[in-house]
């Protein structure tokens, strides 16, 4: 990407703007701890659904996945499908039960059916682990992209992301974050639509001819067009299915999206209006990565980096002209801008998730047993999330420039063999028990840690012991495991009784968790 | 029900009962025909697409139109059974399984009687 521009600074000018009044008219409405940590359960179910796909659509999407579908061709678009078809489970399993049970987290929910505080303790350690991974990883990429659009140094941008980021979590809480992915996640699609539609135009829209074209500047040839370049490994790729598969029902600050809307009705259309909005992008951003692949020369592929991170921002400079005409700069600007504002967006979902687990269900329900005023909670939640987003600005700061491609298939493997097993053996398993959550989590956890450093993505030796990217193959049945041999050796009795009353409420939603009222941003509530 | 203060309580509602109710046994046996054969389908039509795909490379090379081969149409078409299914389950949760969800609901609170009853 070039540096710094008039247009780059005119539209980071815009952002901000656009960011701030988002931000004031939103957090007026906090004005209880269930306006902080769900929005007050007031959301409606499109705007729900369109902010969870936010949740999901991070830079990684914009500029990741169109790399790799440029320089892979159709294993790039294979990569990426599991999420989607991850949120299948999620509207099957998850989603409304979790509404129906919970109030703020998923140890809300969990806490009707297990031995409160230790359950508490255990699944804050994957959430918080999850947590901060998926968001430091972003801020790199803003401080990236702070780079880029405005000609910041990249300390400089990683510390303003992060006090944009820590803005946004204080005053307005899951609010303002709400409102933020939403608007986020609009502009994304709309960006990715238009990159798309350019492309295609360019092919007089026969997505044969693009694709055809694609394969004849590949130096895969016609291999470009099939599986086979960059998911090689069938072991590796069935792992890594699971990861995404299972992954995405145990991703905390998915799952924390559910208790800001009303009811179980609108925490199913939400992973309705999120399956569509994701799936849309995803087939969006198949056409620019093969667009890319067909229309940039082999100089501008060289120049877009090893992972081709800078596919996409290339290809638009050159739709809009070339780096030399202004058309060009601002297109560039644009698409950084709003790639920016994902990254904002993305880290301020993930930093509210983080100070949940460690201020809603560590202190105020585990210390202080629940006697914790809403004024002191919401104080000590601003508090976390300052400490959150300071480790967040130095792991990026001291991480820049690492190859962290691994870290993805670590906080998808760790969902889906912790919070996933133990949500689902709680909602179906009379003789689950508090024992076999803790066994789950810890086995969750400690074997995709290990498995994650034996292999190939940290590993520095010639031949890993393990030679699996992705552990959840193994990591996922082992954590389902550990929480069965953990109930039959540690049983508990009222864990058994309240069965019945977590399976019929989460089934039926009666005695859910109400809306505490919150006026819309504009207009009228849905 | 002894006292238990390992776990967050609720309205006084005999919830063993509300489990062997007929209406709740039937909420979750007409949840099942729904969600089991949904999940056979799209777990079977994932994996199974996956699977032909890092094994059987070559065979999906057929080119139907200019560029456009099977295997962008089989990946096509796992979009397109991610959609299918999550309305088909919406509408199935919204219509018949909700309306079912509100009978039981009605017979905890009936059982449940006056008073602090369950919302």
């Amino acid at each position: 990407m070039s540096g710094a521009t008039a247009f780059g600074i005119a539209i980071f000018a815009l952002i901000l703007l656009i960011s701030v009044y988002i931000l004031i008219r939103t957090s007026r409405r906090m004005t209880t701890v269930s306006h902080f940590w769900a929005a007050g359960h007031s959301v409606s179910a499109p705007r729900n659904g369109v902010a969870m796909s936010g949740d999901f659509l991070g830079a990684t999407t914009m500029l990741g996945s169109v790399g790799l579908i440029m320089l892979y061709g159709f294993d790039g678009g294979l990569y990426s499908l599991g999420w989607l078809v991850g949120f299948i489970t999620v509207l099957l399993f998850v989603g409304e039960r979790l509404r129906n049970v919970g109030r703020f987290t998923l140890s809300d929910a969990l806490a009707i059916r297990l031995r409160e505080n230790p359950m508490r303790i255990t699944i804050a350690v994957p959430t918080v682990i999850i947590s901060t991974f998926l968001m430091f990883v972003q801020v790199i990429a803003g401080g990236v992209l702070l780079n880029a659009l405005i000609g910041l140094a990249y300390p400089v941008g990683v510390v303003i992301t992060g006090l944009g980021i820590a803005a946004y979590v204080l005053s307005g809480g899951m609010i303002s974050v709400t409102w933020l992915q939403f608007v986020k996640a609009l502009i994304l699609l709309t960006v990715t639509a238009v990159v798309a539609f350019w492309a295609l135009v360019k092919f007089g829209f026969d997505p044969g001819r693009l694709l055809a074209d694609a394969a004849s500047r590949a130096p895969q040839g016609a291999a470009f067009l099939r599986p086979g370049l960059f998911l090689t490994s069938p072991v590796d790729t069935i792992s890594l299915g699971i990861a995404l598969v299972f992954g995405v029902g145990g991703l905390p600050h998915l799952l924390m999206r559910f208790f800001t809307v009303p009811d179980k009705r609108a925490a199913r259309a939400s992973v309705g209006w999120a399956v569509g909005v994701i799936g849309v992008v995803y087939l969006l951003t198949i056409v620019v990565g093969v667009g890319a692949r067909a229309l940039l020369t082999p100089a501008q592929i060289a120049a877009t980096g090893k992972g081709g991170n800078n596919a996409a921002p290339s290809l638009v400079q050159v739709l809009g002209g070339g780096p030399d005409s202004w058309g060009g700069q601002l297109f560039l600007a644009i698409f950084t801008a709003a790639a920016f504002a994902t990254v904002l967006a993305y880290v301020a979902g993930a930093v509210i998730t983080s100070s949940s687990a460690v201020s809603h269900d560590i202190f105020a329900r585990v210390m202080r047993r629940g006697r914790i005023t809403d004024r002191e909670e919401v104080r000590v939640a601003r508090i976390t999330s300052v400490v959150i987003v300071a480790v967040g600005i130095l792991l990026a700061l001291s991480l820049q420039g690492q190859n962290l491609a691994f870290l993805t298939g670590l906080v998808y493997a760790m969902a889906a063999s912790t919070n996933f097993p133990v949500l689902i053996l709680a909602m179906s398993w009379r003789r689950f028990s508090t024992g076999g959550a803790i066994a789950g989590v810890t086995a969750g956890v400690v074997s995709t840690t290990v498995l994650i450093i034996l292999g190939p993505g940290i590993w520095t030796g010639a031949h890993p012991p393990v030679d699996l990217t992705n552990p959840a193959i193994i990591s996922v049945p082992l954590g389902f495991l550990a929480c069965w041999l953990g109930s039959l050796i540690w049983p508990n009795e009222a864990d058994r009784r309240s069965f019945a009353q977590f399976s019929v409420r989460a089934a039926t939603g009666i005695d859910a968790e109400r809306a505490t009222g919150t006026e819309p941003l504009t207009g009228g509530t849905t | 029900m002894p006292e238990d203060r390992d776990h967050a309580q609720a309205a006084p509602v005999d919830w063993d009962a509300a489990g062997r109710l007929p209406e709740y046994r039937e909420l979750r046996a007409m949840r099942n025909r729904v969600v089991v054969p949904i999940t056979v389908v799209y777990l079977a039509g994932y994996f199974g697409f996956l699977i032909v795909a890092v094994t059987a490379s070559s065979a999906l090379g057929g080119r139907v139109h200019g560029g456009l081969n099977v295997a962008y149409l089989l990946m096509c078409g796992v979009f397109v059974l991610v959609w299918v299914v999550a309305f088909i389950y919406i509408r199935a949760a919204n219509g018949r399984l909700d309306d079912q969800s509100a009978k039981v609901a009605a017979k905890i609170r009936e059982a449940a009687g006056p008073g602090e009853a369950p919302r």
